[in-house]
């Protein structure tokens, strides 16, 4: 500090003035002597090592909420993109071409001896045969005759129902008693029961 | 002039600490030598203020320094200013009044070494400021005249006058001892 003090007093050309630069020289020191003690605020400040660990969890909660966002943002995008192709007729409709073929793959392949569904494969057994159709019958299922001549009652209509009954025999309420109608097939129910009631015979004469 | 703090010591090594410790004396000199009321706690919010700008500083310890100093100056003018406005009744201390007769003691004690800083509040108030801020704070004949907003040369000639009038009161005194 005393070439300090030596500059200062060649400045003013006073360098010749020992008393002078001592003078200064005790003024530095004196002025100097005292260290504040900083304020806890100032401590707070100067001591920046204890602060570090909370400024790295606060960065890796900044990272985390980063993380949080981002994760959000990709929900959305995905919530944004299903709405819009559940809009889309023509994305409903491939989506629905691809869940059938998944399906098809977990379908369970049919057995080989299985009898293959027929129309009408409940053939009237008998009287009370019930002639039913299942449900699985196919419209172009070709009605099996049956053996007695007996009028099967198998129904022709699709849908497995008769068009209507007709009436045969003397249950005729027919004006010409003789004449029979259609065929001879008796009583045709047109539901389809197979009942085969109709008994095959002429009508009766009077 | 802000020397490196030395990791030996225990003390902290960041800048601004380093800053602390060189200038926070130097700073509660200056306000001392000039009357204000509670240097310490001036000081306290001279080097505050400070480490708010820590960051922004260009030029080094030199910056550090003339922007302390320059704080530090203007906390000083606030203070004269207030005082002016509102001027504070304390009781009288003959041994505090500036105008009182040195007594040889005194004088001896001065001279010898024990109150220097004594000697500033004689001076002129810009005087004083010069002297102040190139002894005490350590700043070269630019970083006054920074500080003080005045020019270099202006600066030099109060240095020159307040050095002395320095000598002068050295003088007279050791005739009056």
């Amino acid at each position: 500090m005393s070439e300090f003090i030596d500059g200062i007093l060649a400045e003013s050309g006073l360098h010749d003035d020992p008393v002078l630069r001592d003078l200064l020289v005790d003024m530095e020191r004196e002025a100097t002597a005292v260290r504040p003690m900083p304020s806890a605020e100032l401590m707070g400040l100067m001591t920046p090592r204890q602060v570090r660990p909370r400024r790295t969890a606060l960065r890796r909660s900044g990272a985390g909420r980063a993380a949080i966002i981002t994760g959000i943002a990709v929900v959305g995008a995905l919530g944004l993109g299903a709405g819009a192709a559940a809009a889309s007729s023509e994305a409903r409709s491939l989506i629905g071409a691809g869940v059938a073929v998944i399906a098809r793959l977990f379908e369970p392949a049919p057995a080989a001896n299985a009898p293959a569904p027929t129309v009408g494969t409940t053939q009237s057994a008998g009287i009370g045969g019930s002639a039913q159709p299942s449900a699985d019958a196919t419209p172009s299922g070709d009605p099996t005759p049956s053996p007695s001549g007996d009028a099967s009652g198998a129904d022709h209509s699709p849908s497995g129902k008769g068009a209507g009954s007709q009436n045969a025999g003397g249950s005729s309420s027919s004006s010409n008693p003789g004449e029979t109608h259609g065929n001879d097939t008796g009583n045709q129910s047109g539901h389809g029961n197979g009942a085969g009631k109709g008994n095959g015979g002429p009508a009766p004469t009077p | 002039m802000l020397s490196e703090p030395s990791a030996r010591d225990g003390a902290s090594t960041d800048p601004f600490s380093a800053a602390y410790r060189e200038l926070s004396p130097r700073v509660l000199g200056y306000l001392r030598s000039h009357g204000v009321d509670d240097p310490e706690a001036v000081t306290d919010d001279v080097l505050l203020a400070l480490y708010r700008r820590f960051a922004s500083i260009d030029g080094g310890e030199d910056g550090v320094r003339t922007l302390t100093f320059s704080i530090a100056h203007a906390r000083l003018v606030d203070f004269h200013r207030a005082q002016a406005r509102r001027p504070r009744h304390i009781r009288f201390d003959a041994d505090e009044d500036p105008r009182r007769s040195v007594s040889a003691e005194d004088a001896a004690i001065d001279v010898a070494g024990g109150r220097a800083t004594a000697l500033l509040p004689r001076l002129g108030d810009d005087q004083r400021q010069v002297i102040s801020l190139r002894v005490i704070g350590g700043l070269s004949l630019e970083e006054t005249a920074q500080v003080m907003d005045r020019s270099v040369g202006s600066i030099k000639q109060l240095q020159r006058r307040g050095l002395e009038c320095l000598r002068s009161l050295i003088a007279r005194e050791a005739i009056d001892v």
